[in-house]
């Protein structure tokens, strides 16, 4: 943690304060970004039936980067993602643990993903290229994952009787939960104007697993509430990355002033 | 046809209430055994699994007096706004389910068996912006398996009642 706040701080120090120049331009990224899960947090291949079952992802990015020698940059980056949850494999596993063979049941899944707001430093080094700048890149950081529904309901009607009942998951983090975070990649970078590239990349990132904790309860025909129980999913938000965007690049020319 | 009317005009008070001409009522017996309530009919329903619908056709209207005006002192009745909301101010006040055989050693034959539905509540009934017919579920069935017929008597204000029974319905314990 003190290396990232180290990092963030170094970066915020170099950007701001630094004069941009024909050899040390400083860049401001645009991107758009899709991301695939990975692992524990692909849809289907793992237990956590609730915080594990991401399809894709979208969101975007803004970075700040300043060479700071030659061609090594560091940058700061703001992100957010929004990973949509399979709904389907969601909804069978809720069923399955609440089905006791004598009902008829109905999952509304209100929970259908997970935004992911990350703040991390970044070191690149540039080669330059006749035709393309190759970026390869590290990140680190720290990310904030909030779940857009608190409260998964599902509704259960039992066989040969009007006897309704409802399961109520919900997640009961105080706050939205934090760890950090890894990210590796490349990215290319094609100048198309004196001050602007265009870029894309792919990054592998990975984050420490975050505890999610859910309670159960029951709602019977009456209306009375009962705890059914406790549990707790630690998922770890592990993605292949890409993004697309642009890069606006200041800098002084040489006899001029202006960036 | 029968024809009940239930209203609150008061020749006395200039005030506007409101009225409930409850024209006809019919019941119909559903068989939730499944995941949906549908109509009984001939199928074979488990005690816990029956739903008694109780329809109305019923007209709404305002029933207003003018007191300030000294030459008109008859109550007038008009149609109500479509979709207004409102209150019936005197209208149903009871609703009785009963069924033709005992259900069990505490409920002979024609005895109230509403504490073996789940009843909605009354007032759900007199309101005019809500639909005409309720559902009521059953929570219990009777002990014995056999051939049913269940009535529901509809109580008004003035103590007139409406009556609808459902076709026999095939009860299993």
């Amino acid at each position: 943690m003190r290396f990232v706040i180290v990092l963030l701080l170094l970066t915020q120090v170099l950007v701001s304060n630094a004069q941009p120049s024909d050899e040390l331009p400083v860049r401001f990224h645009i991107d758009l970004c899709s991301g695939v899960p990975n692992k524990n947090f692909k849809a289907g291949q793992n237990d956590n039936y609730l915080t594990g079952q991401a399809k894709q992802g979208w969101g975007f990015s803004l970075k700040a980067s300043k060479a700071i020698l030659g061609n090594l940059y560091v940058g700061l980056s703001p992100r957010m993602m929004y990973y949509s949850f399979d709904q389907g494999i969601i909804k069978n596993h809720i069923l399955a643990k609440h089905d006791n063979g004598k009902v008829y049941s109905e999952a509304y899944v209100s929970l259908t993903g997970v935004f992911l707001y990350n703040i991390g430093g970044q070191i690149s080094w540039v080669f330059n290229t006749n035709a393309l700048a190759i970026e390869p890149f590290i990140e680190t950081g720290v990310v904030f994952a909030e779940l857009d529904s608190k409260l998964i309901k599902t509704r259960r009607k039992w066989k040969n009787s009007n006897y309704t009942d409802s399961v109520n998951i919900y997640n009961t983090n105080p706050g939205t939960p934090a760890a950090m975070y890894g990210m590796f990649g490349l990215r290319l970078n094609k100048k198309v104007a004196k001050r602007l590239n265009l870029s894309v990349s792919a990054s592998y990132t990975t984050t420490e697993s975050i505890p999610f904790s859910f309670r159960t309860e029951e709602v019977d025909y009456f209306d009375r509430k009962h705890d059914v129980d406790n549990f707790t999913e630690r998922t770890a938000f592990t993605t292949i990355q890409f993004e697309m965007g642009v890069q606006f690049r200041f800098f002084r020319s040489k006899g001029k002033t202006a960036l | 046809m029968m024809q009940v009317s239930s209203c609150d005009c008061d020749p006395e008070n200039d005030s506007k209430s409101y009225c409930v001409s409850v024209n006809h009522t019919y019941v119909i017996a559903y068989n939730n055994n499944g995941i949906e309530p549908v109509p009984a009919r001939e199928s074979e329903v488990y005690g816990a699994a029956l739903v008694l619908e109780l329809n109305f056709d019923k007209n709404i209207a305002v029933c207003y007096k003018k007191k300030s005006n000294p030459y008109v002192k008859e109550a007038f009745a008009m149609s109500c706004r479509p979709f207004d909301y409102y209150k019936i101010a005197d209208s149903i006040t009871h609703i009785t389910i009963s069924a033709d055989k005992a259900y069990d050693a505490d409920h002979p034959a024609g005895t109230e068996l509403n504490e073996y539905f789940k009843m909605p509540d009354i007032e759900e009934f007199n309101n005019a912006y809500d639909h005409t017919s309720k559902m009521m579920y059953a929570i219990k069935g009777p002990d014995e398996s056999g051939t049913y017929v269940y009535t529901m008597k509809v109580l008004l204000a003035d103590g007139t009642f409406i009556e609808a029974s459902t076709e026999p319905v095939n009860i299993l314990k």
